[in-house]
């Protein structure tokens, strides 16, 4: 089993590492990507969009219903 | 969250335990269950989520949705939590710490907005299967029911991710690690 990373001793801090920027940088993209389908869908998301969609079939349901 | 800095516990540098090592070791136990069960259980979720945004039969998209509604609420929800504790506590007791190195601290970020998004589509599964189980619901209604395929996808491929971290632990410390270590180092004299 890995033991924890001894890093070198050096009195500068290291630089963020390679793979967490590029980690940052493929999570922006994905961000943007699902703000971009959002803005294309009709800017609504979440589950108050799902929570309405529910709430007014159940009201329609009901109404059917009396 | 997947293994995380616990699966250390064995390690020559870790710190005096706050529990004794028969309680870490259940804990351990208890979180790896949990963390591996929660990705398994996704999976078959996915499966009913699968069945509701493609299947046009009422019946089976009816009981898809009720078997979801209780999936998330009975079985992923439970396991995310237990995985989320499990995992902090541990690592408390731990040299890895849960803001030193940047793969535990992206798995721990990861795995709280994971839970968030799924407790936040747990209520409205549970809406949705209610619906789906009320016999009154017309059909064509039922079948219009949105899928939380999107979400569920994107959660299979968080978790994943997660997995690969742990595996995998990518060095790397962050600045407050960087300064714990120092000021570790300057403590012991070296």
């Amino acid at each position: 089993m890995a033991q924890p990373n001894r890093e070198p001793a050096t009195e500068n801090r290291p630089s963020t590492p390679r793979w967490v920027k590029a980690l940052a940088l493929a999570a922006a993209v994905v961000v943007a990507v699902v703000v971009v389908v959002m803005l294309l869908a009709g800017g609504e998301h979440g589950p108050s969009r799902h929570g309405a969609w529910v709430d007014s079939l159940g009201s329609t349901s009901t109404a059917r219903d009396a | 969250m997947g293994r995380l800095p616990w699966l250390d516990v064995h390690g020559p540098r870790r710190v005096a335990p706050a529990v004794a090592p028969g309680v870490r070791k259940l804990m351990l136990a208890v979180h790896l269950t949990s963390s591996v069960g929660w990705l398994g259980l996704l999976v078959a979720y996915i499966v009913l989520d699968l069945t509701v945004a493609t299947n046009s039969d009422p019946q089976l998209v009816r009981a898809a949705w009720m078997g979801m509604g209780l999936l998330i609420s009975s079985a992923i929800v439970p396991f995310a939590v237990t995985s989320l504790l499990t995992g902090i506590a541990i690592a408390a007791g731990t040299r890895w710490g849960l803001f030193r190195h940047w793969w535990v601290l992206i798995s721990l970020l990861l795995t709280v907005f994971a839970l968030l998004v799924l407790l936040s589509e747990a209520g409205v599964v549970a809406r949705s299967a209610s619906i789906a189980a009320d016999p009154a619901t017309a059909p064509e209604s039922l079948l219009a029911l949105p899928s939380t395929l999107p979400h569920s996808l994107g959660g299979l491929v968080v978790l994943l991710a997660i997995q690969t971290l742990n595996v995998y632990k990518p060095r790397g410390l962050t600045p407050y690690g960087w300064r714990k270590e120092h000021a570790d180092r300057a403590s012991r004299g070296l």
